[in-house]
């Protein structure tokens, strides 16, 4: 037999057994009724045998009184023919409900008489005959051994007159049975359903009570309840389960109270976490928007930056794109700003960074969008401008800009040089037209007149930068470069002693690239690396080839910040004079006031660092920068270089006059030797050699020029006079 | 036949039963009825207690109906004159007139007859045509000896007939339907009987009536006789007689009269019956 095979009985005993899965008091009432109904019924079986005997004997004992006293009255009527009154005895006979029949007959066997009943119900089915005559009838009922007959004697003393015949139906005795079966079974019915319903309460009260409470319980602590108790107070198994139900409720309550408060710690630590976290992401939101404002604003102005300005711009050439419309971008620039940084540090040019967005950025539409690119250099984007527009605009912002600005005591004037570009006209991308914007500032700042609105023709100039520095790197690389050189004479002597190297690219395209271009370009780019280290290379040389022909000059390089915070400076350096063979001293190291008060202690070690190679360090521009004295005391100086805005007027100018004669008053005073630059005249010779200065240089001593055309005068050990009227090829 | 001990008991309650219903305003005797068993006890009583109760109002004197079980008991009673009325059959009449005194006053009226005939019956199917057919067969005679109708009246058809004493076998029943519901019954093979005996309903709701014939019946005599005793006060004779003629003109009489299944009571002299005196001494040979 396989598996199959063995469950399908299974399940069919289960299919069958379904409806008894039914509760526990209807299980126990169906045992109980089935139990009663068994006993019932074998009771009711064995009552009724016993009933049915009972009653066949009551019947018997009833025909024999009946058929003797029937027989003990007859012999007189038979006697005396007395039929009718023997038909009365049988007719009064036969009135009994269990006769039948009866019938008094001769000893011969002829009737005297005979009686049927026949409305006796249990003749019909017994004897067809009995609807015929009473004599047929009771023949044939004499026969019928469903009937109880009886026989009884007639006499008087021994002779015998004739004989009684009783005929007793069963039915009626069978009926009386099943009545009193059902009487019986009716009884025990009751006193089942009343014992029953008595059992059945005792065990509601005493099992299924108890067991409801415990469901109800359960039910109660599976929906959490634990509060309430079972309440069973017998002492039987259903009790002691329910007082182990009540513990385990207890245990469970305590459970869940101590669950309760560890859930509630944990809800309160998870409520301060969150406050926590929350007060953490509120710092993070708001970090992460100042993180976002920083990342997309200037810092120091608080304008957009370049990002942000880059991101406005090409959100309104796709707004004007749909719309076909225009704006135009200004790129704006300080004029002289790095003089500013120079001369009155940085601080005063952030200062003064802020003043001018601040100015600029009130003068705006709220439409407009004025960014802060780096540097000195901004970006103004005017939605829906177009040229005229945008002119208007930078002529309001030039007069916005017009009026001084005060700093720490300092009156400063500022101008700025503005470059206009209008989409779609000039440009319709991004990078275009911030170019193109940035190349008509150009223009603007070479021509000076403010603004400049771009114009294509005028782009060639100032094309492209990149392309710039680009062929500036070759030049580097390939020597393109060239050094010129400018006469430092000796007042005294009237003899050049030395000279300023200043780089020049005379090949560079179209225009000659102006020197300040050129630094600018090489200080603001990676070129000043290649670049300081040909300047180095390049001087050591050309001071060899001179040493070699007996001119023992030295020469004044001009270095700037960057140069002077480059930790490989001095190895370039030493390199390059130990390359050439050049005498340390001979090279002069050249910087501005604001250069050596930019980073004072980087710049004090690197300087220090070059004078204990033996290299002469001199300050450059003196007098219109700011400086401390006691920090310039501190420096290891050689020399110092008044600027030449105070020669300019030196003639005719006393506050120049005192303001040159305290330098070299203070010069002195630091054993520092004396260079008035731009000397363009011979009226201030006669003063400085009267103030004891001791060197100068400018134009009216001699340009910058070449080596080669140098060389000569300097190989002839000319005199001041003769190299002034030298013939410059 | 003697009347067993039970049954005297029952007479002597009846007798009780009937005195206490008859007692009157009057102080006087009542006067004593006597009927004879026609009918059993309680059909007897039952019939005649309203002519009892009639006779007591008309005559202003309380008046006792009295019966027995048998003729036998009856008669004993007869015989020692304890009736002042007395209702019997036609040979007691002659017999009690000549030796105890008594004096027919009126006679039954039934069916509106006042004449009774006696018969032999047998069953159709017992061959019997002719009463010489009944030579030494069982001759069922509905009552004693003395039975008018049933023996008497019978015997004297068998006498003339030819048939003597002793040439059947006479059988008596206790009265003539039990006569001829005892031959329909083949326990005898003639019944002596009235001649209207076939029409009495205690006999039709028994047999079949068709199954018998009358074989042969008698003369007819004057029907059963109402008899005073001689020395009863010949006013109260007149009043009795009087009020038993007088019963068939009212409708409380005829009532009175339908209980006791008459329809009339006839005038009577004794002469009436001197035919029944020479039929008794054909029969009996005694003489009345």
């Amino acid at each position: 037999m396989n598996a199959t095979e063995t469950t399908r009985p299974r399940a069919f005993a289960r299919r069958l057994l379904a409806p008894l899965r039914v509760s526990l008091g209807a299980k126990f009432l169906v045992l109980v009724a089935t139990v009663l109904v068994v006993i019932l019924g074998i009771k009711g079986a064995l009552g009724y045998r016993a009933e049915v005997e009972q009653l066949n004997e009551r019947l018997v004992s009833k025909g024999e009184s009946l058929g003797r006293f029937l027989a003990s009255i007859s012999p007189a009527p038979i006697l005396s023919y007395d039929l009718i009154t023997l038909d009365d005895y049988v007719r009064e006979v036969t009135r009994d409900e269990d006769v039948v029949y009866a019938l008094i007959e001769s000893q011969d066997g002829v009737a005297f008489t005979r009686h049927l009943d026949r409305a006796k119900p249990a003749i019909a089915p017994l004897a067809p005959e009995a609807q015929g005559s009473a004599q047929a009838a009771v023949a044939a009922l004499r026969d019928q051994p469903q009937l109880l007959h009886l026989e009884f004697v007639v006499r008087v003393g021994t002779r015998e007159l004739g004989r009684v015949h009783l005929g007793l139906a069963r039915e009626r005795v069978l009926a009386e049975a099943r009545r009193e079966l059902v009487r019986e079974l009716g009884g025990s019915l009751a006193a089942i359903l009343v014992l029953g319903l008595c059992i059945y309460v005792v065990f509601r009260y005493s099992a299924l009570g108890p067991i409801q409470s415990l469901i109800h319980g359960s039910r109660r602590v599976a929906a959490g309840d634990l509060e309430q108790e079972v309440n069973v107070d017998s002492g039987d198994e259903l009790g002691r389960l329910a007082r182990t139900f009540n513990e385990m409720t207890h245990s469970l309550r305590r459970s869940a109270q101590e669950k309760d408060r560890i859930l509630d710690h944990v809800q309160e630590l998870n409520k301060n976490l969150e406050h926590r976290v929350e007060e953490r992401t509120r710092e993070l939101a708001s970090l992460n928007r100042e993180l976002e404002h920083l990342a997309l604003h200037d810092p120091l102005t608080g304008l957009p930056n370049r990002t942000l300005i880059q991101d406005r711009i090409d959100l309104v050439i796709r707004a004007s794109q749909r719309a076909a419309g225009h704006f135009a971008v200004i790129m704006l620039d300080l004029d002289d700003f790095k003089e500013v940084n120079d001369t009155l540090g940085h601080n005063v040019g952030d200062q003064l960074l802020v003043a001018v967005a601040e100015r600029l950025n009130r003068s705006l539409r709220a439409a407009d969008t004025i960014g802060r690119l780096g540097g000195d250099e901004f970006a103004i984007l005017l939605p829906d401008a177009d040229a005229p527009q945008a002119t208007l605009v930078a002529r309001n912002l030039m007069r916005v800009l017009s009026p001084p600005v005060d700093l720490e005591g300092v009156r400063l004037s500022v101008r700025a040089s503005m470059g206009i570009a209008v989409y779609p006209d000039d440009g319709d991308d991004r990078v275009t037209l911030l170019r193109r914007a940035d190349a008509a500032m150009y223009v603007a700042k070479q021509e000076r007149t403010g603004y400049c609105l771009y114009d294509a023709r005028r782009d060639h100039n100032q094309s492209d930068r990149l392309a710039l520095m680009t062929e500036l790197a070759e030049a580097i690389r390939g020597r393109d470069l060239q050094l010129y050189y400018q006469p430092i004479l000796d007042l005294e002597e009237g003899e050049i002693v030395g000279v300023e190297a200043l780089a020049r690219w005379p090949q560079a395209r179209n225009l000659a690239v102006s020197q300040e271009v050129l630094i600018n370009l090489i200080e603001q780019t990676e070129l000043i690396g290649p670049f300081t280290t040909w300047l180095f290379d390049s001087v050591a040389r050309q001071w060899a080839e001179w040493a070699a022909h007996g001119r023992d000059l030295r020469i004044s390089v001009n270095l700037c910040m960057r140069n002077v915070l480059d930790p490989g400076l001095c190895v370039l350096v030493g390199e390059a004079l130990r390359c050439h063979g050049m005498r340390p001293e001979r090279l002069m190291i050249e910087i501005t006031e604001s250069t050596a008060m930019r980073d004072p202690e980087r710049v004090r070690r690197t300087l220090r660092e070059l004078a204990d190679m033996g290299v002469r360090i001199a300050i450059d521009d003196f007098g219109v920068g700011y400086s401390s004295l006691s920090h310039l005391s501190r420096l290891p100086l050689h020399e110092l270089k008044i600027d030449l805005s105070f020669l300019k007027n030196l003639a005719v100018s006393h506050l120049d006059q005192a303001i040159v004669q305290s330098i070299v008053d203070l010069a002195h005073n630091l054993n520092l030797c004396v260079v008035a630059e731009g000397v363009e005249g011979p009226e201030v010779l006669p003063i400085l050699k009267r103030w004891n200065c001791e060197l100068a240089q400018g134009y009216y001593l001699g340009e910058p020029v070449p080596a080669e055309q140098l060389t000569p005068y300097l190989l002839t050990r000319c005199v001041l006079r003769s190299w002034k009227h030298r013939t410059v090829p | 036949m003697k009347a067993s001990g039970s049954q005297r008991i029952i007479v002597l309650v009846l007798l009780v039963l009937a005195g206490m219903r008859l007692a009157v305003a009057d102080s006087e005797e009542p006067l004593h009825l006597g009927i004879f068993p026609r009918y059993n006890y309680t059909e007897t009583v039952k019939s005649f207690t309203p002519l009892a109760e009639q006779l007591t109002r008309v005559l202003g004197r309380r008046v006792e109906l009295e019966t027995a079980s048998d003729f036998s008991n009856f008669w004993q009673a007869v015989a020692a004159r304890r009736y002042d009325l007395v209702h019997f059959n036609q040979y007691h009449y002659i017999k009690a007139h000549r030796e105890l005194r008594y004096e027919v006053i009126a006679r039954n009226r039934e069916g509106g007859s006042d004449t009774i005939k006696g018969a032999l019956l047998v069953r159709r199917d017992s061959g019997i045509e002719r009463l010489a057919d009944l030579k030494g067969k069982r001759i069922l005679f509905g009552g004693g000896r003395d039975a008018m109708q049933a023996y008497i009246l019978t015997t004297h058809l068998l006498r003339r007939a030819g048939l003597k004493a002793g040439d059947y076998i006479e059988l008596f029943a206790v009265n003539p339907p039990n006569a001829v519901i005892a031959t329909y019954q083949r326990h005898a093979d003639a019944a002596g009987a009235g001649d209207r005996v076939l029409a009495i309903p205690v006999v039709t709701e028994r047999i079949d009536t068709k199954e018998m014939r009358l074989l042969a019946v008698s003369e007819a005599v004057a029907q059963l006789p109402w008899a005073v005793k001689a020395e009863l006060d010949p006013a109260l004779r007149q009043r009795i007689g009087a009020a038993l003629l007088a019963l068939a003109d009212s409708e409380p009489g005829r009532a009175v009269l339908a209980a006791a299944r008459l329809t009339g009571f006839a005038a009577t002299r004794d002469a009436d019956y001197d035919p029944l005196r020479r039929i008794v001494f054909e029969v009996s040979g005694e003489r009345y």
